[in-house]
Order: structure tokens, then C-alpha cells, then sequence
């Protein structure tokens, strides 16, 4: 994304979606898509660093204070907002110098779909892994992380149409 | 000091996001039940480790202090051999009691009746009428044996009567069960001056010529006090359970005959 209003009425309207209609959502424990994610996915390429770790603790934190779960997507968050750069520049070099836009319409259906993916894999394997206080049960945390990952994915590719390329 | 702040401002990034981690961590095992209760496991569990490995070295430095013990105990020992022997004077003494050991493999404890079923039968010398005792109190009586096995009736069972006293004060009564809780049973026929409070022992005594004196049954829980008879009873917890897979002693007194000879007419 390039400008910041923009960017705020997609983190109001996805952190609502997330809350009161994802959130609700649990199959069996296992499948718990956390599109919220694609908050700090999107955070404008022109972001420092600092500020993106600071939004990242700041969307988990407010994730963890709806779902009581201590701190778990704080520390996952903020490791996603802490890799978004090297990501950002692994599909749209030099996208931070020149605050290029990186939707889907801007870069193209497989670039999106390396980028979502791969910042959903990171989040999702560390939640889980938190969640599960370590890798004692490889084989559940595997198949959990995967499904979600996989419901957060689809999700997110469907939203990916939506957005549009900021006018600006 | 400028290196310090050099290294800071450097991996100030980093630092954030590890200061952040650390923050989310604390928060996690702090507020979410599940992490907080394997957070405390581990702190207890690390706690018992500690002070195992202290008291091994605790104890490992005491060991001249436990030799000095064992070598006091060891001259008092000396000096009792060194005596004549004495006789036993009390009648109901070990020695008048044969134990056969073994395992009680059935049970029951939900029926007004109950039996118990032990892995010894004629062929370890075991009859009708001989007591059977487990490591925490008295299970019954031995009913009736064949070759291997052998059934006893349980001190839950409506026709079980089994003589006990109290341990304190040495009142004679009778253990009976009527039913109920299978760990409660019912002391009856003490004397009304029998001085007992809750809390008392019960034990076996050698009235009966089946079990040795002095094996402990259970301990006093409620008293009542019958002015029309002129008796008390008392209903007494048992020390262990009876119906469970347990050791168990059949004692043969080879003095009985000798003993019940007198109380025929």
C-alpha cells in the first residue's frame, strides 16, 4: 500500500472483521483463521522499521486483549512486522526507498500470493508454536498451523481482489 | 560507555523486537491459564531437583555423624545380647502365630455380604477359621479353602464379628459391619465405663484365638452412648481399604485349641 488513510480504514475494517466474525470461528480447536494479519502485511512500504515492530506489538496486543490470550499474537506479530521488510523487498526491490505500492493489482497474482503466504506461514508456525508452549506434539502443531494457515490464506487471497491501488 | 550506546543505537531494532518478545512471553505464561500452569510446573519441578541434589550432599556430609549413631546403637545392641535370654511372657507373642503370605486377587466392597478372594489354598497350609490380616489392618476370616486359593469373609459382611480393644485404654468390644460406607464400621458391646474418645486406636486382641494381639484395625471417629443397655459404640474408619489388590498374611494361631479348651464347658 502506499498512503496511510488508506491503509487505517483497511486495519479498522479488518481488525473488526477479525473480532467479532473470525474470532468466533473454531473447528475442533484447529482451524482459526487470523486474518489480521494482513494489517501489518500492508502497512505503507515508506514505514520505518521501529514503527512497524510498534504497530505490529500494537495489533497483537489489542488481538490478545480480545481473544485473553496473554501475549501470544503480541510476540508473533511483532516477528512478522520485525521480517515485513525483507519480504516486501523479496518480491517489490527498493520498495521501501521509493514507497512503492505493492497490492495485488500493482504486482501481479503470484508475487501476492509468495508474499501473503510466506508472512502467514512465519506468524502462524510462531503462534502455534507459543500456543503449544514448544513443539511437544510435532505432528498436531504441524497439521494445526497448516490448516489455519491455509484458512487465513485463502481468506486472504480472496481480500486481495478488494483492495485497490491507492489513487495517489 | 560510547561503545554501549554504539551498540544500542546499532541493534536498536533487534533490541526492540527482543525486548517486545520477552514482554509477550511474560504476558503469555502470566495471564493465559494453560501457560501459567506448565510455568508453574517447571518452577516446582526445578524447586524438588534442587533440593534433591542438596540433600544428597546434605546427607552425604552427615554420614560421620549417622556412623557415630549406628556405632551407639550397635554397643546397646551388644549389651542386650550379652544378657540371658529372657522367656516371653506375653501369650499372644509372634511366635504362637504362623504367617503365610500371599495376595488378595478379589474383592468386593458394594454388597451387604462381601468376600474376599486370596492366592493361597490347603497346599500353603491354609484352613477355615484362620485369620487374614493386611499391612494396614485386618481383611476377615478365611471361610473356606481348596488347593489354591481360598474365600474370606470380609470384615464387610453382615456375619463378620471380630474382637478388638482399645489400644489406649484396653476395653474389650466387637468390630462389626452393618452395611454403609465400606470404610466405616461399627465397634459395639463396650462396657459403659469404658474410657474412649475419637481419635482412639482399635486393635486386634487375643480373646478370639485367631489373630495376633495388638494389629491395629482402625481409629475412632463417633461415639453414642446407649443409657437403656448400658453400652457404648463407636463407629471406626479403617486405616486402608479392604477391597483392593493387596498383601495379604494368613495367620495360623497353633495355640488356639489349647486356648478355646478352657472355655468349654
Amino acid at each position: 500500500m502506499k498512503n496511510w488513510p488508506h491503509w487505517v480504514y483497511w486495519s479498522f475494517g479488518l481488525l473488526f472483521f477479525q473480532s467479532f466474525v473470525l474470532s468466533q470461528i473454531q473447528v475442533y480447536g484447529y482451524l482459526n483463521p487470523h486474518v489480521y494479519l494482513l494489517v501489518i502485511l500492508l502497512i505503507p512500504a515508506s514505514a520505518s522499521r521501529i514503527s512497524l515492530l510498534l504497530i505490529g506489538a500494537l495489533v497483537g496486543g489489542f488481538m490478545d486483549f480480545q481473544m485473553l490470550s496473554g501475549g501470544m499474537h503480541l510476540m508473533a506479530s511483532t516477528l512478522l512486522a520485525y521480517f515485513r521488510p525483507y519480504l516486501l523487498d523479496f518480491i517489490v526491490p527498493r520498495a521501501s526507498e521509493e514507497n512503492l505500492g505493492f497490492t495485488r493489482q500493482e504486482v501481479g497474482w503470484q508475487k501476492w500470493v509468495v508474499y501473503t503466504i510466506l508472512g502467514t506461514f512465519i506468524h502462524h508456525f510462531y503462534l502455534f508454536a507459543v500456543d503449544a508452549h514448544g513443539l511437544y506434539d510435532p505432528l498436531g502443531f504441524v497439521w494445526r498451523s497448516f490448516l489455519s494457515a491455509m484458512a487465513t490464506g485463502v481468506l486472504m487471497l480472496i481480500m486481495g481482489i478488494l483492495i485497490k491501488p491507492s489513487a495517489l | 560507555m560510547q561503545n554501549v550506546l554504539r551498540f544500542f543505537l546499532r541493534y536498536r531494532i533487534l533490541l526492540t523486537l527482543v525486548l517486545l518478545q520477552v514482554g509477550g512471553l511474560i504476558l503469555t505464561y502470566r495471564l493465559s491459564p494453560f501457560h501459567s500452569s506448565i510455568y508453574w510446573e517447571h518452577v516446582l519441578s526445578a524447586q524438588a531437583h534442587w533440593n534433591q541434589f542438596r540433600s544428597g550432599w546434605k546427607d552425604y556430609f552427615d554420614l560421620e555423624k549417622v556412623n557415630q549413631d549406628l556405632q551407639a546403637e550397635n554397643a546397646q545392641l551388644r549389651a542386650l545380647l550379652s544378657q540371658p535370654k529372657q522367656k516371653t511372657v506375653n501369650a499372644v507373642d509372634s511366635n504362637q502365630f504362623i504367617w503365610v503370605y500371599g495376595d488378595v486377587i478379589y474383592g468386593t466392597s458394594h454388597q451387604l455380604n462381601n468376600d474376599l478372594i486370596i492366592n493361597r489354598g490347603t497346599l500353603d497350609g491354609v484352613k477355615p477359621g484362620q485369620g487374614v490380616l493386611s499391612p494396614t489392618g485386618v481383611l476377615g476370616i478365611v471361610n473356606s479353602s481348596n488347593k489354591y486359593f481360598s474365600k474370606v469373609t470380609s470384615l464387610l459382611h453382615s456375619n463378620s464379628r471380630i474382637s478388638g480393644t482399645v489400644s489406649r485404654t484396653g476395653y474389650f468390644g466387637t468390630v462389626v459391619w452393618e452395611g454403609g460406607a465400606s470404610n466405616k464400621l461399627q465397634f459395639i458391646d463396650l462396657a459403659i465405663e469404658a474410657d474412649i474418645t475419637i481419635g482412639d486406636t482399635i486393635v486386634t486382641d487375643g480373646r478370639s484365638a485367631i489373630f495376633p494381639a495388638g494389629w491395629p484395625i482402625g481409629f475412632v471417629v463417633s461415639l453414642t452412648c446407649d443409657n437403656a443397655q448400658y453400652t457404648q459404640s463407636a463407629v471406626i474408619e479403617l486405616w486402608g481399604s479392604i477391597s483392593r489388590q493387596q498383601p495379604a498374611y494368613v495367620v495360623r494361631n497353633t495355640l488356639a485349641e489349647v486356648q478355646n479348651s478352657l472355655l468349654e464347658p
